[in-house]
Parts: structure tokens; sequence; C-alpha cells
């Protein structure tokens, strides 16, 4: 081919460094890629059933190993920059077959997070309109359902995404909405007008005392998705305007709001609901998956409920964003690396995304989801319980691979001993538990909501579809080029910069 | 003589191309091709910056294509690839800086429908740009001409509708090419025709003042062919028109475009619609 010149960059002012966030920027990333009101209105109530009063305490105690594991993303992501992340990563650490897995990992938690946004935002929105009727049904909540995941997939295909503002004015909404009604809550608590079914908040709910291992599992697999998505503002330390303090100040000040306001949240609930098995009772099952917005008209009227509804709803949706695309450019990495087929490293010469790679993750999510609803006792229950599993797992295999990957250097200074060993190695022993303990419970039949003959569904569906990826990988293995798998195109010295030349 | 060419890896942009490669040999313009590659905004996940140095990466990739088919056309051209959020408006910047006299782009979208469907890239182009507008039509680039060899202006029929004459004029001037002026009358003008011979006799005026005009214009013009169209609808009118593989139709912008801007007005627009050959829109004179 004949190249008259070479190719110029012009990329000025607009260049790689045009997205510098300061530190609202900063933190307003980290707050949408949890999507807080979503991620309450979708695991509280599960939480409740798993220990009882000591939800806050769980909040609290979950809190710590997605810490850990945080220092191992910015450890690693400040190191070895590249958007396959936990699998270029693994990859590096451990050799390409754990690599491969730790990828598939974060790829199931994208499909099973898509299946179980588009549940969400269905039944929400359904609610948010007055169609209880509607939200109960199977064919509807499929119908909108399905449609959500098409729509959103197509949105992240076309690569539309939201601006900084609107995530700005979507998160206060999110935390404007949650604050006010837990305050009001908590205000009528504790002046007597809350009703009959109302408790006294006790200090006794923030100490996780006297529970047993399986429910503290349970919870801590369940806390992990509401937390999902932190570690992002310690991540994207080169995009930020002062790279040395502002994302660590902005994961410090979002991980107070965090906490806070799930704690503060979780108070507001067991004190206004109470326990009792009946009417807004947490220990009601019609309530369990829904124990947010249950509690709207009784606090505060009809207005705030809707409102209530209509914000979760919208942060379910626009979670999908933080979600989908840097999932499909993971997937690109990989086929870049020649680890999956090469079409998944195709960007489209228009939108300029991974679309493919993005199309086929919705797909993948539509059979999900369409799976999980039809077999599925509680599709809500199952798909966060599995969603918990796979993100165990994949942040297990990063903080694994960061003490293993820093190893020659943890002794070179009492910070690396740190935040590139004890922190990780930590968080990730404390991922295995979680993850393992949890498996072990969930195989039972009597776990969740649905059983498959003797072994419990959240099982099946969980750690089944990580399981699936072992045969896809040895599909991968002997149809593809195994240049990867030899550790041809990427190994422990392999220098990551811009993967495309291989 | 300076073209900027507007690329995307897809059959529109090697559309814009080919007109591109025909104009510049025609002219003996300067070429440069400008790409530009998405922004990708922060989303909270590690590997961004990668993936957009991936981009950029990947549009270097792109243009190298289309300078190539440029080069193999005789035609050298210099290849720019910018990160942005708006393809228009970084094309627009450019062309401005370089004092560019055509934008040349696929002027089609990308997919099943339309042969001079706007695209939304043409679309933005063609409502602001400063800078005259080259538009190829969909699947120009599969058997386009070595190069252009006659201009035809589209003369409006109502009186403040822009006159691309004087335009058409400079550039045939440019390469000694012959000019052509369509007329395009419709029965859809009937409401200020009283009858079938009216319309007729009105057509007929209209010819007539193009020629006069273009005489005005150019005392010893060259050989000027005038021809006026009819249907019933514009589109049928259109129909009658004959196109060569050499031609450019130039047409004016709308009364309602801002003084040296283009803006497509809805005769134009149909025009585009249903022409084979490429369209250049010129901005208002002032």
């Amino acid at each position: 081919m004949a190249i008259t010149e070479p190719p110029v960059h012009a990329t000025g002012d607009k260049g790689l460094q045009a997205g510098a966030l300061g530190l609202v920027g900063n933190m307003v990333i980290g707050l949408a890629s949890v999507a807080p009101a979503y991620s309450l209105a979708a695991t509280l109530g599960y939480v409740v059933l798993a220990v009882g009063d000591k939800a806050p305490s769980m909040f609290v105690l979950a809190f710590i190993p997605m810490l850990l594991v945080a220092f191992a993303y910015r450890e690693l992501s400040q190191d070895t920059p590249d958007c396959g992340t936990t699998f270029t990563w693994g990859t590096k650490a451990f050799g390409p077959w754990i690599g491969w897995i730790g990828g598939w990992g974060l790829a199931v938690s994208a499909i099973i997070v898509l299946a179980n946004v588009a549940e969400v935002a269905a039944i929400y929105l359904f609610k948010f309109l007055g169609q209880d009727g509607l939200a109960e049904s199977l064919p509807a909540k499929v119908l909108l359902g399905s449609f959500f995941i098409i729509s959103m997939t197509w949105i992240s295909a076309r690569g539309v995404v939201l601006s900084e503002r609107i995530q700005y004015v979507l998160i206060s909404i999110q935390f404007g909405v949650l604050i006010t009604v837990s305050i009001i809550a908590l205000i009528r608590v504790f002046t007597g007008t809350a009703g009959d079914q109302a408790i006294m908040p006790q200090w006794s709910w923030l100490w996780p005392g006297g529970l047993d291992a399986s429910s503290i599992a349970a919870a801590i697999i369940l806390c992990i998705f509401i937390y999902w998505g932190w570690d992002a503002c310690l991540a994207v330390g080169e995009e930020t305007k002062d790279a040395g303090k502002t994302p660590g100040r902005a994961a410090v000040l979002d991980t107070l709001i965090l906490v806070a306001t799930y704690v503060l949240v979780a108070y507001a609930v067991q004190a206004f609901a109470g326990f009792s098995d009946e009417g807004i009772g947490l220990n009601n099952e019609e309530n369990v998956d829904d124990v947010l917005t249950i509690l709207g008209e009784p606090v505060s009227g009809a207005i705030v409920a809707s409102l209530l509804l209509l914000t979760v709803s919208i942060s379910a949706l626009s979670s999908t964003q933080t979600t989908i695309l840097p999932t499909a450019r993971g997937t690109l990495s990989m086929a870049v690396y020649e680890a999956i087929p090469q079409r998944f490293a195709a960007v489209h010469p228009r939108y300029m995304t991974p679309a493919f790679g993005t199309m086929v993750m919705g797909v993948a999510a539509l059979g999900f989801y369409l799976v999980l609803t039809f077999v599925s006792q509680n599709a809500l229950a199952d798909s966060i319980a599995s969603l918990g599993l796979a993100v165990a797992f994949y942040y297990g295999v990063t903080a694994y691979s960061c003490v293993w990957y820093f190893r020659r250097t943890l002794f070179s200074s009492v910070r690396n001993l740190f935040m590139r060993g004890i922190f990780p190695l930590v968080g990730a022993l404390a991922m295995t538990w979680a993850f393992v303990q949890s498996a072990v419970d969930m195989i039972k039949p009597d776990y969740g909501y649905t059983a498959f003959g003797s072994i419990g569904g959240v099982f099946v569906l969980g750690v089944g579809m990580l399981a699936l990826g072992i045969p896809l990988m040895l599909a991968c293995f002997a149809f593809g080029t195994k240049r990867f798998f030899r550790g041809e195109t990427l190994n422990a010295n392999t220098e990551v910069k811009v993967p495309d030349n291989y | 003589m300076h073209l900027t060419v507007g690329y995307l890896a897809t059959p529109t942009g090697d559309d814009g191309v080919a007109l591109a490669r025909a104009l510049a040999k025609t002219f003996g313009a300067e070429v440069d091709v400008v790409l530009v590659v998405r922004e990708e905004l922060p989303d909270g996940h590690p590997g961004r910056a990668e993936y957009q140095a991936l981009l950029i990466n990947k549009g270097e990739q792109w243009i190298a294509e289309a300078v190539s088919a440029l080069a193999i056309g005789g035609v050298s051209a210099t290849p720019n690839v910018f990160v942005g959020e708006s393809y228009s408006e970084s094309l627009m910047t450019f062309a401005e800086d370089k004092a560019s006299d055509l934008i040349v782009i696929g002027g089609a979208r990308d997919g099943i429908f339309g042969g001079h469907v706007i695209g939304s890239v043409a679309g933005a182009l063609l409502h602001r740009s400063p800078i005259p507008v080259a538009l190829a039509p969909r699947g120009y680039s599969e058997d386009p001409p070595d190069t252009i060899t006659s201009l035809t202006a589209a003369i409006p029929t109502r009186p403040g509708d822009d006159n691309p004459l004087p335009f058409t004029l400079t550039l045939a001037s440019a390469a000694g090419l012959p000019i052509r002026m369509i007329t395009l009358v419709s029965a859809e003008n009937l409401a200020e025709a009283e009858s079938q011979r009216e319309l007729r006799q009105m057509q007929i005026a209209a010819a007539e003042e193009n020629c006069r005009v273009a005489a005005r214009a150019l005392p010893d013009a060259p050989e000027i062919e005038s021809l006026v169209a009819d249907g019933t609808t514009l589109e049928s009118a259109l129909k009658k028109l004959n196109w060569d593989d050499g031609d450019v139709l130039v047409v004016g912008s709308s009364r309602v475009a801002a003084p040296k801007r283009v803006f497509l007005g809805s005769t134009a627009a149909r025009i585009l619609a249903g022409t084979d050959a490429p369209v250049v829109v010129i901005p208002r004179e002032s």
C-alpha cells in the first residue's frame, strides 16, 4: 500500500487528556457506576432476609473487602493500563488460562447485570405508571424487559453516552430522594407518628454479632453488588486533573457518602417498617423484593412514592452505560490478543465502538434473561445472587493477580507491601471465602427460590454461567490461532500500551 | 484550490474519496483527508485512555486506505486524524483553518435505504457550513469518472433564492469546463399559473431569463446550454434530465440561510434526493 506521508496526530487540546476530571466529576463517575438507588432497591430486602436487623452492619462489613480489592485495581491499572483489565492482568500474572477465565467472569457479570437491570427497570416502570397488574404479569414484564435489553445494547453500540452533566443530575436525584425519604421516615419513627409496626433504631444493628458464617457470606455476596463499580473512581487516575490526590479524595468521599447513605436507608427502612410478617413489615414475604418503595407512600405520600419508583427505574437503566461499553472493550482486548475470535476486535467504522462485542453481549443477556424469567421463581433474587458470585470471582482473580504480578517488588517499600501485597491478598481471601461459602450453601435446593432437582437454582445460574466459560475457552483454544494460549501474544513481559500490533 | 475530504471507513466514505479524486484531478487541487474518531469520555473504568489510543491507531489505518485510494488515482493527499465530539464541527473548523475551497464527503446514509438520503454528518454540514459542500451520491465509488467533464447549475425559479451561476462560472473557468443550466418547472407551480399554456409560457420565460443572466455575468461566456425540464412534480421533472458520469450539479442555498453559510432549502433537498450526480451546495452570498 502506498502511503504518501505518515499520518499526523492532530489531537490538540481535544486529545487523550481531554476528559480530565475534577474532584466532583471523579466522585460522580464513581457514584454513577454504583447506581445506588437501583442497587439498594434490588438488594436491601434480601440482605434483611439473610441477616435480619443486622443489615446495616453488613453494609459496613462488606465494604472492607471491596476496598481492599479496589487497591489491587488501582495498582494494576496504574502499572499496566489496558482495556482488558482482569483478563490482561490475570494472564500476565498466572498465564492464559486463568486470564481467560477472569475475562469471562467480567463478561458474565455484565450479561447477568443487564438481565437484572431489565427486570428491575420493567417492574418499577410499570409500578410508576400505576400498572401494578402488568408488573406482576410475566409476559408484560418479559416484553418490556427484553425491549430494555435490546435498546440499551443498541444505544451502547451506537456509542451514545450520558454526559457528565446528566450523570450529575441523575446522581443528585438518587441521593436526594433516598436521603429525604429516609430522614422523614426516621423523624416519624422518633416522633411516634410512624404507626404501630415501627420500632426504635438500635445501635446493635451496626454490630454483626450472633450471625453464622452462611448468613454473613450470603449478605456479603449481595452487598458486593451494591458497591460494585465503586472501585471506578480509584482506577481512573489517568484522566484526573491532579492524578496524585484527586482519585484518592474522590474515593474517600464516595465511600463516606455511600456507606452513610446505605446505613441510613437501612436504618430508616428497618425502623419504619419493623420486622412483622404482615403489612409493610420486612419479614412479609411479599415485600422482600421491594422494601424500598413499599415505604414511599406510608412515609411521605403518593408523589414521593412514585418519584422513588421512577428514580430506581432510571438509576437501573443508566447503570447499563457504565457496564456494557467497558465490558465490550474488555472483549475487544481479548480478541486483539487472539484469545477469542477476531470479530470481537472489530471497531465499527462509524460509531467507533466495539459494536460486535456489544451486540453479542446484548444477545447473551437477552438469552440469559429469558431463561432466567421462565425457569426461576424469583428472577430478581436469583440473578442478584448469581451476579454477586461472578463479581466476587473476577474481583478475586484480579486481587490475586495483583499480589502475584508484583511479587518481586513487594518488599521494596512498606507502601508496596501493603498496597500490592497485604491489602489485595486479604481482599482476595475474603472474596474467595464469600464465594466458596455461598457456593456451598447455594448448592442446597432450599437456597433461594428455585431448585433444579437436588441443586439450588442460584448455584446452577451463578456457578453454571462461570463454568460455561471452560467449554467456551476450550473451543477458542481448539478453533482459534492458539497463539494466545501458547503465551505468544500476551505474557508477563508483554508491553501493553496500544494492543494493536499483533 | 484546496479540498477537505471528510472520511469514514464506510461505503459512503469511499464515495466521498472517489469524488475528491475526480475533483482534485480536474482542478489540480491540494487534498487533505480528515477522519474524526469518537472522543471516549471517562466512564469510570480502567482502559479508557488505551481504547482512545486504539481508536486513533485504527483511524490512522483507515485513513491510510483513503490516502492510498487517492494515490492510485494520482492524487497525493495529507491524512489528518482528530479526536472530537462532533464530526461536522471538526471538519468545518479544519476546512476554515486551511482556507479550503470545498468540503467533500459522501452524502448518503450508510444503510439500506436511499440514494441521496442525507447522512447525519452531511446533514449538519448542509445547514451551516461556511464553505461549499460537495456530496457524492451513493455508490459513486463503484464506477467513478476519471475527471469532472461538465458542470450544471440549477437556476432557481423563485426570486430571492441564491443563484449558483456565478460560482459555477468561476469553477468552470478554473478547468475550462462546459456549463449547462437547468431550470425545473413542475405542475407544483400551477397555483401561480392560470392554464397549461401560461405554465409553458413561464417555463420559456424562465429559460430565457437564465440565458440573459448568464450572458450578463460573463459577456464572452463559453457555450452555455440552457435546459428546461418540466413534469407534474419536481421529481418527475428531474427524471427527464440525463447525467453523464463526469457531471456535477451546483445548487444554491435557501433564502433563509445566514449570510456566507450553506443552508439547504426544501427544493434543493428534493433536487439532491432525485439526482444521481454529485451535488455541490454553495453558501448564500452575503
